[in-house]
Order: C-alpha cells, then sequence, then structure tokens
C-alpha cells in the first residue's frame, strides 16, 4: 500500500468527507429577488395589489388555483360545480393544515369568503355572492343573486385565513384604512401556502422559509427566500450584476440589452395581462379639455364622431411606438380582450392600420380637417415609459393637424383626476382580475353605473353593448358565450368604444444559475423556482 | 440665560406651527389619499364615504387645528398605508437615518478640517491644488449620479460593498445600529461618502477661507514676531478663530443631511426616515408626510440650539455678552 504524504491525504480525506456530506442531504437553496415596490401588507383580503398578491400567495392558498399558463385548477377547492344556476357547491381538500397547526376545513373557507367581501378591495369580486353557507367540514355551497359563470375565476382571489386564529389575534375583521389601531394580520400570517412567513420589516425585507408540510408538490428547490425592496432601477439592476439579487421582476427597459450581454445573467419576456389604451370622452359637449385652434373651448365634441375616433385610430402607427419607445417589446392591441384570456377571439384582435392619408380623409369628413387642439392626460410614473408613449402619440396626431398638449403629472394625481373625470383624452392600462374579456368590457365600457364601468371615464354608453355584456353576465352556456362575446367585441371595434394600442411587456432579468416561470400575472411563484 | 432660554422656546414654536401650516397645505397638492388607498376600480360612493370617514371634506383650517391639538398630546395618527402609528413608524426608521448622517458628518469633519488647514498653510502646492479641483467636481456631479458611480465601481465591478441596504443590524432596545456588524459598516461607506462629499467641501473651504484671513491678521503677525512656534500660531491661534463659522455651518449641513438624506436613502435603499417620506409622498400617506416635515423642523431647531450654545463655549468673548457674537476678526 502506498503511503501519501499528509497533506495530500488529508485533502484526499476531506474530499471523500465532502461527497458523503453533499449527497443525500438537500442543499439549503436561498432565493434573492427585489422589485420596485414593497408588499402593503400580509392582510390577504386588504389590498388588491399586484406586488402584495404576489407575497401573500407564497404564504396562503387561493381557494381555486392557477396553474403556470394561468388555467383555474384545484387548490383548497377540489371541485366546483354548479347545482343550479345560482347555487356553487365546492369541495374542500381534506388533510390541509395551517403552518401554525391548525386543521383546515370548510369553516376556514366561508369565513374567510365572508371576510373578503365586505371589504373595500375585494367588493367588486365578490359582489354576486348573497351567501355562503357550510353544508359539512368539507363542502362549502356558494349562492350568488343571479347566475355568474365567472365565479370559479372570481373566487381564485380569495386566500383562505384560519378562522381560530383569526379569532385568537383579532384579525376577524379585514385590516381597514379606518382601523384606529394595527390589525394583526397586516404584519403577521398564518396559512396554508408553499412557505411560512419568518421574518416581515416593513419596506426592509421579507423572508420566507418552505413549508415541508405543504400538502401539494412543491417542484422547486428554494428553501428560503428574501423579497426586498429596490426603489431606484439603476440600484436595482446594480445587485443583479453583482449577485447580490437573483431575480428583478422589473428591469428597466433601456437596461435589457447589458443585461443580455452578460453571459451571467438571463432575460425572461413575455406579455402583461395589462392593455394600454386611449380613452376618449364621448358623453360631454362642450368637452373640458378640446379646443379649437385659437384656444376657444369647442361647443361640440369632436369625439361623438366615429370618423374622428377612426381618424385617431389610423393616425397612430402603434408599431413605431412598439419598436422605437418601448424597445422592440409590448405586442399592439386591437380588441377589448387580451391573448389567453377567457374569451378572447384571435381573429378580431387587428388594429385599424396605421394610414394618415386614410385619416386625414376621416377628418375632413367630419368637418375637422383643420383639426383641434386637446389635452391628453398621461401619468408620469404608472406604467412602463409612459409619458414617452404619450409623446409619441402627440406627434402622430400633429400629423392629422390635431395639437396634442401631453398633460404628465404624477399617479396619484391622475388617478385623481381620471376620478373627477376632469379629462377628455387620457392614456390607461387596464387589466382584469378574473382574466376574463367578460370582466374588461364590463369595466371598461360598460354604462358608467358603479359598479359597472367602473374604469369607463370616458363614460362611452352604447345600449347594444351593455345589453350584450349584461347577457354574457348571467350566461353558462359556452357557446352562447362565444357568440356574446364575439358581439360584444364586434361593437366594440366597429364602434372604436376606445383605441386600444398595445399590451405591456413582462420583464424578468435573473442570474443564469435561475429558473423561474415567467407567469403573465407577474408572479413569481417560488414552488416554481429552481436555484442551479 | 434664562431670557436666552425662552426667547429660543418661543421662537421654535412659532417655528414649528408655521411648518405644520405649510406641510399641511402643500399636501392638497399631491392627489387623494382616498384614491391612492382604493385605486381606480372604486365605486364613486366608497370613495365619498371613506373621505367623509377620514374626515378629508371639512375645511382646510378645521383639519390642521385638529391635527395641531392631537399632536400636542403626541398622537400623530395611524398612517393610511399601514395602519400603524406614524410615531412608531418614523421612530423605528430614525436610527438608520441618523447613524448615516453622523458618519457622514464625521467623515466630512475628519477630512475637511485637515485638508482646509493643509490648503490654507500651502495654497501653491500642487496638492493644494489637487484637492480643490477634485471637491469642486466632488460637488458639481449630483448625490444620486456618485451614488450610482459608487456602487458601480465597488458593488459591480470589484464586488467588496454591498450595493444596497443596511446591512446586518443589532437591536439595542429600540435602537438599531448597524455600526456594530462588519456588514453594517461596508454598507454605511458608500451612502455616508456620497452625503458628506458636498459637506467636506463646504466645510475644507470654508476652513480655508477663515484660516488664510486670519492668518493675515495683526496678532497672528506679533505672535510670529514674539517667536511663538509655527504649530501654536497655525493650530492653537489661527484654526480656533476660524471654528464659529466652521461650527455654524457644520451643524446646519447636520440638519440639512438628516433632512435631505432623501435621494442617498432612495439610491442604497437606505431604510430611513428619507425613504418613508418619498414612498409616503408615493402613496399620499398624508399622515407620514405631514409628520416628517414637522420631525424635520424640530431637528432644525434643536440643532440651531446646540450651535448657539457651543458659541458660548467656543469663544469667551460671548459668554458675557446677551446680545449675541461680536464681531472680531471671526464671522459668525
Amino acid at each position: 500500500m502506498v503511503t501519501l504524504p499528509g497533506s495530500l491525504a488529508s485533502k484526499f480525506a476531506l474530499g471523500v468527507l465532502a461527497t458523503f456530506l453533499t449527497t443525500g442531504i438537500a442543499s439549503a437553496e436561498e432565493f434573492h429577488y427585489a422589485s420596485q415596490g414593497d408588499p402593503r401588507t400580509l392582510d390577504p383580503h386588504a389590498m388588491n395589489e399586484q406586488l402584495t398578491l404576489m407575497i401573500q400567495h407564497q404564504i396562503y392558498d387561493p381557494l381555486i388555483g392557477r396553474d403556470q399558463d394561468l388555467n383555474l385548477v384545484p387548490s383548497i377547492a377540489t371541485s366546483w360545480e354548479p347545482v343550479s344556476d345560482t347555487v356553487w357547491r365546492l369541495a374542500i381538500r381534506e388533510g390541509v393544515t395551517f403552518h401554525q397547526g391548525q386543521p383546515l376545513t370548510a369553516h376556514d373557507v366561508a369565513f374567510s369568503i365572508n371576510r373578503a367581501r365586505p371589504g373595500h378591495q375585494f367588493a367588486g369580486y365578490l359582489a354576486s355572492i348573497t351567501d355562503v353557507a357550510v353544508i359539512d367540514d368539507y363542502t362549502v355551497e356558494v349562492t350568488t343573486g343571479a347566475a355568474d359563470p365567472l365565479l370559479p375565476a372570481k373566487l381564485s382571489v380569495v386566500l383562505i385565513m384560519d378562522q381560530e386564529w383569526a379569532e385568537a389575534n383579532d384579525a376577524v375583521e379585514v385590516s381597514d384604512i379606518q382601523e384606529t389601531e394595527e390589525n394583526y394580520a397586516v404584519r403577521n400570517a398564518n396559512g396554508t401556502g408553499p412557505y411560512v412567513l419568518v421574518e416581515r420589516e416593513v419596506g426592509v425585507r421579507t423572508v420566507l422559509e418552505r413549508n415541508e408540510d405543504w400538502w401539494d408538490e412543491n417542484q422547486g428547490n428554494v428553501t428560503r427566500a428574501v423579497y426586498t425592496q429596490i426603489q431606484s432601477a439603476p440600484t436595482r439592476v446594480a445587485a443583479l450584476l453583482s449577485g447580490e439579487v437573483d431575480l428583478i421582476i422589473d428591469a428597466p427597459l433601456q437596461d435589457l440589452p447589458r443585461l443580455e450581454s452578460d453571459p451571467n445573467i438571463t432575460i425572461e419576456q413575455g406579455l402583461e395581462l395589462r392593455t394600454m389604451l386611449l380613452g376618449l370622452d364621448q358623453a360631454r359637449a362642450p368637452s373640458p379639455h378640446i379646443f379649437d385652434n385659437d384656444g376657444n373651448p369647442l361647443d361640440v365634441n369632436p369625439f361623438q364622431d366615429l370618423r374622428v375616433r377612426q381618424a385617431f385610430a389610423h393616425a397612430i402607427d402603434v408599431d413605431a411606438i412598439l419598436e422605437r419607445v418601448l424597445r422592440g417589446y409590448g405586442v399592439p392591441a386591437g380588441t377589448v380582450s387580451i391573448p389567453g384570456i377567457g374569451g378572447y377571439q384571435e381573429d378580431l384582435d387587428v388594429r385599424p392600420a396605421a394610414d394618415i392619408a386614410l385619416a386625414e380623409q376621416l377628418m375632413a369628413d367630419a368637418g375637422f380637417a383643420d383639426g383641434f387642439q386637446v389635452s391628453l392626460l398621461c401619468p408620469n410614473n404608472r406604467y412602463i415609459n409612459d409619458t414617452e408613449v404619450c409623446r409619441a402619440i402627440a406627434s402622430f396626431l400633429s400629423q392629422i393637424d390635431v395639437t396634442v398638449t401631453v398633460d404628465s403629472v404624477e399617479r396619484n394625481v391622475y388617478f385623481q383626476r381620471l376620478l373627477d373625470l376632469d379629462t377628455s383624452f387620457y392614456i390607461i392600462g387596464l387589466t382584469t382580475g378574473q382574466l376574463d374579456t367578460q370582466d374588461l368590457l364590463y369595466s371598461n365600457l360598460l354604462t358608467r353605473e358603479p359598479p359597472a364601468g367602473q374604469v369607463n371615464f370616458g363614460l362611452y354608453s352604447n345600449p347594444d353593448l351593455d345589453a350584450a355584456v349584461q347577457a354574457l353576465a348571467v350566461e353558462l352556456d359556452p357557446d352562447t358565450r362565444t357568440a356574446l362575446y364575439r358581439e360584444a367585441l364586434t361593437i366594440a371595434r366597429d364602434d372604436v368604444a376606445d383605441i386600444r394600442l398595445y399590451h405591456q411587456p413582462l420583464v424578468w432579468a435573473m442570474r443564469s444559475n435561475i429558473d423561474a416561470h415567467l407567469r403573465s400575472d407577474n408572479y413569481v411563484m417560488l414552488r416554481w423556482v429552481t436555484v442551479n | 440665560m434664562l431670557a436666552f432660554f425662552l426667547r429660543r422656546l418661543i421662537h421654535a414654536a412659532i417655528v414649528m406651527l408655521i411648518v405644520g401650516l405649510i406641510s399641511f397645505s402643500l399636501v392638497q397638492f399631491i392627489g387623494d389619499p382616498v384614491a391612492a388607498y382604493l385605486g381606480l376600480d372604486v365605486d364613486p360612493a366608497d370613495r365619498e364615504r371613506l373621505a367623509e370617514a377620514l374626515g378629508l371634506n371639512e375645511p382646510f383650517i378645521v383639519q390642521y387645528l385638529d391635527y395641531i391639538a392631537r399632536a400636542l398630546s403626541g398622537d400623530f395618527g395611524l398612517s393610511y398605508a399601514t395602519s400603524r402609528p406614524v410615531v412608531e413608524m418614523i421612530g423605528e426608521r430614525f436610527p438608520a437615518t441618523f447613524e448615516l448622517a453622523l458618519v457622514a458628518s464625521l467623515m466630512a469633519i475628519a477630512l475637511g478640517i485637515p485638508l482646509g488647514v493643509y490648503t490654507a498653510l500651502h495654497p501653491r502646492s500642487w496638492l493644494s491644488r489637487l484637492f480643490l479641483t477634485a471637491s469642486l467636481v466632488g460637488v458639481s456631479i449630483p448625490t444620486f449620479v456618485i451614488g450610482v458611480q459608487l456602487i458601480h465601481i465597488f458593488s459591480v465591478n470589484l464586488g467588496w460593498l454591498p450595493s444596497y441596504g443596511r446591512g446586518t443590524t443589532v437591536d439595542l432596545g429600540g435602537w438599531t445600529t448597524g455600526l456594530l456588524s462588519l456588514s453594517g459598516w461596508q454598507s454605511i461607506l458608500m451612502p455616508a461618502f456620497s452625503l458628506a462629499l458636498v459637506q467636506l467641501t463646504l466645510i475644507m473651504r470654508l476652513v480655508r477661507a477663515e484660516m488664510l484671513e486670519v492668518l493675515r491678521t495683526d496678532f497672528i503677525k506679533f505672535a510670529r514676531a514674539r517667536g511663538l512656534r509655527r504649530r501654536t500660531i497655525d493650530f492653537g491661534h489661527a484654526l480656533k478663530n476660524t471654528m464659529i463659522p466652521v461650527i455654524t455651518v457644520i451643524g446646519l449641513q447636520i440638519g440639512t443631511l438628516i433632512a435631505f438624506a432623501i435621494v442617498t436613502e432612495t439610491v442604497f435603499q437606505w431604510p430611513g426616515m428619507g425613504l418613508l417620506f418619498i414612498q409616503s409622498v408615493g402613496a399620499v400617506d398624508v399622515p407620514v408626510m405631514t409628520a416628517f416635515l414637522m420631525v424635520v423642523a424640530v431637528i432644525f431647531v434643536l440643532i440651531n440650539f446646540v450651535v448657539d450654545l457651543l458659541y458660548l463655549l467656543v469663544d469667551p468673548r460671548l459668554r458675557g455678552d446677551r446680545s449675541g457674537p461680536v464681531a472680531g476678526g471671526a464671522n459668525a
């Protein structure tokens, strides 16, 4: 037997030992991710905000889940069936426990739905529900006022909380801005989800650890996840480049070429479920922000003429905007729907062709050959390159002699002006939490009588469209639904109810050793993240 | 002395009331807090009801007086965004900003005064000229740009220092400090330096200008003629006489650092009051915004008070005199 020199022998021994230690023991994989915002609360029924819900979805499970392609799949509810036009029966999964040990039953499900219903943020989703009944420990029946074909989609936003825990910690009422003291659920959580809350420092970090007793299979290998807010975009990108952070969900578009050229960084891109569009005041004559070329208020409203709306649609070259302003990202939109959601009709998703000559002709036919002046209300910190897009739109419209003043304001001022209807022409990005065309039509274009037409700030009103969408809202038969979808979308298109521009791009930047599934709702689901 | 204290107290109260009024009135220009909380998808009736419940429909002066009345009893309300007591939120973030401002001030003083003395004593040396030019460049570049450049060099390229955050902090019964851990010191270096740069230049040039002036005075000439050592003249006599304006500036600058570390805190994601303020503006979180502005006013008032006390310490001529500093070689 050969005697190895001392140092070599010890190195050999260490190597053998190391090999023994690393195989057979699951390695601890820590995952750091960041974005511009911070979750506003941990109370799952308090805030309908994307980032907040994203973090909560790791700790709590929804009643009905969504898979990687956003299809509805069983989660806490294993099945859901309409037993009549207005009653749905849900079977609740057995053998699920909360992180602190309490067993999950139908009572927790009923409690959670009822907790979310009266709150400000989810009232719109759950407005159709009139009653939630516990039939037995693992069956719940939900009754709606009228037939609601989208109820399962609506229930997918309800995260399940433990009734016992809520009662023990005085968190039975959902957290609300009017409260006089902090609700326990704002900074503490007890869910059934794949990750347990370990640490929550508001505005600094949220730390989650893998729940080994989760009822479902965690396909990723993340054992510890740390979410940090990094508000400043250059710092966020720097943190990714230096390796301090493994994934950022909102890389600035202008940094993407730099990131792509780095061998340690991968870019994943897709479509966000958010359509950018222009709203036009079609109710008021005169309209507050439309003037003639001398600056005097116009007593007619040009937007009430279909030809003017068509002219605008033809004048704006969305492909050029996507190419130049969004650096090649984003997809043009031509319909009140988004690829991949319920009711989307691909053949109807065609934008009017960019054609200045046609636009000029239409304007002349409508009697506005000399154009007019209008203000475009635009946020400056809400959407990707929002002000730049607005300026591009203004320059396109100048080619048909319409002088557009871009009113670029801070996001909250923008919200306020929209809600006060203090605009004649605005840009906005709208999404659907129910992932269905019906929801978009209902909130975007129905005659504004809240809850209908909540974001219809142009006050578009078309009785034919209203009738089609109201019929859709209570129609359960799929074929009839398709016909109604098509009818409604065609009306909206032919009447140029608004000017659809493009669907916002979604870009995640991550270290090359990370595998993360990019989902169109911009949620990083840790269960599908692998650290290699 | 008692008259001095009383006068300062009255001044302070007046400043606070005015700042409160201004910050309260500014708030109406940043958007609707109810809309910021509820989002766009909201029933107008709901929005109206919430505005009513939060007292936002009352006339401005009623809201202001109500706020002052509650503030006097220590109740600054709950944050609209987090429903936590505002006092708690600001108190939580204060240590981070304070430590940042403190380290930045120490850097500025520790580098600024020696450099100022050197450039005053050797006005024509190449090293002096280098310092003066470099400092001008540092002052002309915005803090934001300096911060990002530092991150680029030290975090991305060299990987020596973290690009964001405060590192590991230790909780000393309410005061979280980052100065007791290695990662804490690594994290504070770049933000403190980018914050210190402007103050460093200011102190350096001020010390230099003051010393150059003092070195030309008669009593320095007489001291030299009498044969005192260079070191005694330069530091014992010349430098001491420059201290009043320098202390004034340092005092004001510390207040500025605490109040306006906003940009640095945003760049480095430093969890201090400044970052909290910026975020509350973005969320139209009125209680937090107003409280922050009041806190800043208090800090300035306190610091100016301390600076005035320090005058009395440093300049013996002032101790017997109630009417304020006497001009004589040094300007106040």
